[in-house]
């Protein structure tokens, strides 16, 4: 089925257009059958290529996915390839560049496709409970099946510019699910903030495929990879800043835009606004680990690249740091969730600054699972309580609603790594990656471990406090003796409980080892797994007894730590600064616009004007004195003249005549008398 | 001989246009105008006589010119009565002194 694999992404686009256009017309039924049908085309064609790519022997190697329309073809056409006049660079230039439209499938991809089409499938049937009755049902269906098309294009693509396709539809989508409720100010001011978040980190990674190209002369990931195995292109030593590591970093910059890091996370937080599936699938399980696949995906580069790598590693240490001292202040617990993510993804691109690529994929796909149980699990709770989203006003509802509670506290466990949860294996497997980094030095992975190890425990905390204020506290508003069990639809506990069994199990399958890139982890000794675990069960301890059992404790600590749970809360100035920094150096620069628009625009423009002005005044006084002068002249010249000549035509026959015949005689006197002497003189005179 | 008719003629014709300068009534400014073409025929007569007296080339030549001009003064004074009674039918008058529509 690897040849028709070129249907994943198809299917969902269907579904898109048909929703898009026509889904106005159908029934909530019809709408949601149609998405669920696309992502279910798209899971089984997955399931099946991904069963003959592991079957195959293609082990590791990438196939490329069929030959000819639709798989494969042209899509940017380039002229004929030329060089430089010099005829020494040989760098491909854009009459030679030529753009394929294409998919290839390899191990990675494969991940990557069961996790999108897998938690996808399970999150819209989710979410076809959870939009009941919404007016704008159909165009969230049809946004959700948009997105899995392009995510589904992200993970399949064989270059980068269909990468960049995938990336930026889900970027597009992100934004339209985000502002889903574009009627609440706070929903479409959080939709922007992604956008233009995701837009500053597009323009780093646009600036790396630029730079990839320039250096590789291809946007193909096979040929990238091969140049780097030729051995032509010299690697990067640590502490050296080489070409690779500027497009590493630049790389880095898109990656820190789409899956959060520091300083770029600050739209995570708020794209909460949109509906909780949305969180779920976009800005938990799949969007935002499109960064680490990235990662993952041009692993090849980044090892050529060790102190770009060591930036990520230390970016992604504080961004899990940051993230997870701010989860332990937030009340909403959408919020709680979504800091939650942004250090679980601070914790995946540690393991890739750490090389340990596959570890880092593994824990994408056992994140996936357990944090789309959570948000899934809140969003029950979420619509159970009318959309009351403040933990600090649940409580008591485990009595109430059973199925979510416990499925959420299995997502709890899983996160929070107690063996033998999918989380336990996968952040094991990154912290071992880490400490037994190749490209990291000794004290520098060591520090990140411990990093790594307070991370874990920070998460084991909040979440333990999520659980236990929304479950577990008592004397708040909705507890149970406010009302009875609050009645959950099968189209919501059927996904979670599946979320919840792959939770548990999915750690079985280690993809980071099947994956076999970076640094392969074995689980081998003791140590780390055990301080893992200690780790994490201080966590939930910690947070079970200030929550549940010592709540006003738990309280007073909180009251004690006034201003420091203030800083965590907005995680520590980051999301203040990211409105303050840029948007005030966009208002001086535009003060200084404004003082060089007042100073010299204006000025010559004024100054022009005033010219002008006085150009017209003259050009006015000579219009009125001297052309005017000269018109009106003429025309009493002409008045006064005739009054001279009127005189003569009195229109009388008697003065007319007299003129004229005065006039003959002048004449006669004037020409003729002469000639009349000159001729008949003799004849006079010989007659008298 | 010639003179004598000449000296007519020149009084006839001095007659005519001081007819024409003098009088107000179109009638008798037709009939002065008659005078100085008579002038001119008289003319006409005495210089053909004359010019056949000293051997001209062709005699008669004045005589017809004067009955020619007596066509024309004839067919002038039709067509000119005819304008005389059409604007004494919108005017009510032959006087030129009251038909000045040509001043300004």
């Amino acid at each position: 089925m690897i040849g028709f694999a070129w249907l994943i992404p198809l299917f969902p686009l269907a579904g898109a257009i048909v929703l898009g256009t026509l889904g106005r017309r159908f029934g909530e039924r019809a709408v949601g059958a149609i998405a669920i049908a696309a992502v279910a085309g798209s899971l089984i064609v997955s399931a099946l290529a991904v069963a003959e790519y592991a079957g195959s022997q293609h082990h590791g190697a990438a196939v490329a996915v069929g030959d000819g329309f639709p798989a494969s073809f042209e899509w940017i056409p380039g002229g004929a390839a030329r060089t430089s006049a010099d005829g020494i660079a040989s760098a491909p230039v854009a009459g030679g560049l030529s753009i394929r439209w294409s998919y290839s499938v390899d191990a990675l991809t494969c991940v990557m496709l069961l996790v999108v089409t897998g938690v996808g499938l399970l999150i819209h049937v989710f979410a076809t409970a959870y939009m009941r009755g919404d007016p704008g049902f159909a165009r969230f269906f049809a946004y959700l099946n948009l997105f899995m098309f392009s995510m589904l294009v992200l993970v399949m693509a064989a270059n980068f510019p269909v990468l960049f396709v995938g990336w930026e539809g889900v970027g597009l989508c992100s934004y339209l699910l985000i502002g889903f409720w574009y009627e609440r100010d706070a929903a479409s001011d959080a939709a922007k903030k992604a956008f233009v978040a995701n837009r500053i980190g597009d323009a780093g990674f646009l600036l790396g495929i630029f730079g990839a190209f320039a250096v590789f002369g291809s946007m193909d990931f096979e040929t990238i990879a091969r140049v780097i195995g030729t051995g032509d292109i010299v690697p990067d030593a640590l502490g050296e800043w080489g070409v690779l590591s500027v497009i590493v970093l630049g790389l880095f910059v898109g990656v820190a835009g789409k899956s959060a890091q520091i300083p770029l996370f600050v739209w995570l937080p708020d794209a909460m606004q949109g509906p909780t599936p949305v969180s779920a699938l976009i800005h938990a399980a799949t969007m935002v680990t499109a960064g680490i696949y990235l990662m993952a995906r041009v692993h090849g580069v980044l090892l050529a690249a060790p102190s770009a790598m060591l930036v990520i590693a230390c970016v992604g240490a504080v961004t899990a740091l940051v993230a997870g001292l701010a989860a332990t202040a937030q009340d909403d617990i959408k919020k709680v969730l979504a800091y939650s993510t942004v250090s679980q993804l601070g914790l995946m691109a540690l393991a890739c600054g750490a090389g340990a690529f596959g570890t880092a994929i593994f824990h994408v796909m056992t994140h996936a699972f357990f944090k789309a149980l959570l948000f899934l699990g809140a969003g029950a709770i979420i619509i159970a309580l009318h959309h009351e989203q403040s933990l600090s006003r649940m409580g008591g509802l485990a009595r109430r609603m059973p199925v979510v509670c416990a499925t959420m506290c299995i997502g709890a466990l899983a996160i929070a790594g107690v063996p033998p949860t999918s989380g336990f294996f996968s952040k094991d497997a990154m912290l071992i990656g880490v400490l037994e980094s190749t490209v990291l030095p000794l004290p520098l992975r060591t520090a990140l471990f411990f990093v790594g190890l307070v991370v874990a425990a920070l998460t084991a905390y909040y979440t333990t406090r999520m659980i236990g204020m929304a479950f577990f506290a008592r004397g708040s508003d909705h507890d149970e003796a406010h009302g009875g069990k609050l009645s959950v639809p099968a189209t919501m506990t059927v996904p979670l409980v599946v979320l919840a069994v792959l939770s548990v199990f999915g750690g079985l399958f280690d993809v980071g080892h099947w994956l076999a890139i970076g640094t392969v982890v074995t689980h081998a000794g003791w140590m780390v797994p055990a301080l893992a675990t200690v780790a994490a069960v201080s966590g939930i301890g910690l947070g079970w007894w200030l929550t549940v059992v010592r709540p006003g404790a738990g309280r007073a600590i909180s009251l004690r730590l006034g201003p420091v749970r203030e800083a965590a809360a907005g995680a520590f100035g980051f999301d203040a600064a990211a409105g303050v920094v840029p948007v005030g150096a966009t208002l001086s620069l535009a003060r200084a616009a404004m003082l060089a628009d007042v100073e010299v625009v204006d000025r010559a423009v004024n100054s022009t004007a005033a010219g002008t002005v006085s150009g017209a005044g003259g050009s006015n006084w000579t219009d009125a004195n001297v052309v005017d002068g000269i018109v009106r002249g003429t025309g009493e010249a002409t008045v006064s003249g005739s009054l001279v000549f009127r005189a003569m035509q009195s229109g009388r026959f008697a003065g007319t005549s007299l003129v004229l015949a005065m006039a003959v005689a002048a004449i006669v006197v004037a020409f003729g008398w002469n000639a009349a002497v000159a001729a008949f003189g003799h004849w006079f005179g010989g007659g008298q | 001989m010639l003179t004598t008719v000449l000296t007519i003629s020149g009084l006839m014709f001095a007659l005519g246009v001081a007819g024409v300068l003098t009088r107000r009534n179109i009638i008798v400014i037709f009939m002065a105008i008659e005078l100085i073409l008579n002038a001119a025929n008289l003319n006409f007569v005495a210089f053909s006589r004359y010019w056949a007296s000293i051997g001209g080339i062709s005699p008669h030549t004045g005589e017809v010119f004067a009955v020619f001009v007596m066509v024309v003064a004839a067919a002038e004074a039709a067509v000119g009565l005819g304008l005389v009674i059409a604007l004494y039918r919108n005017r009510g008058t032959v006087s030129v002194d009251d038909i000045d529509l040509l001043k300004w």
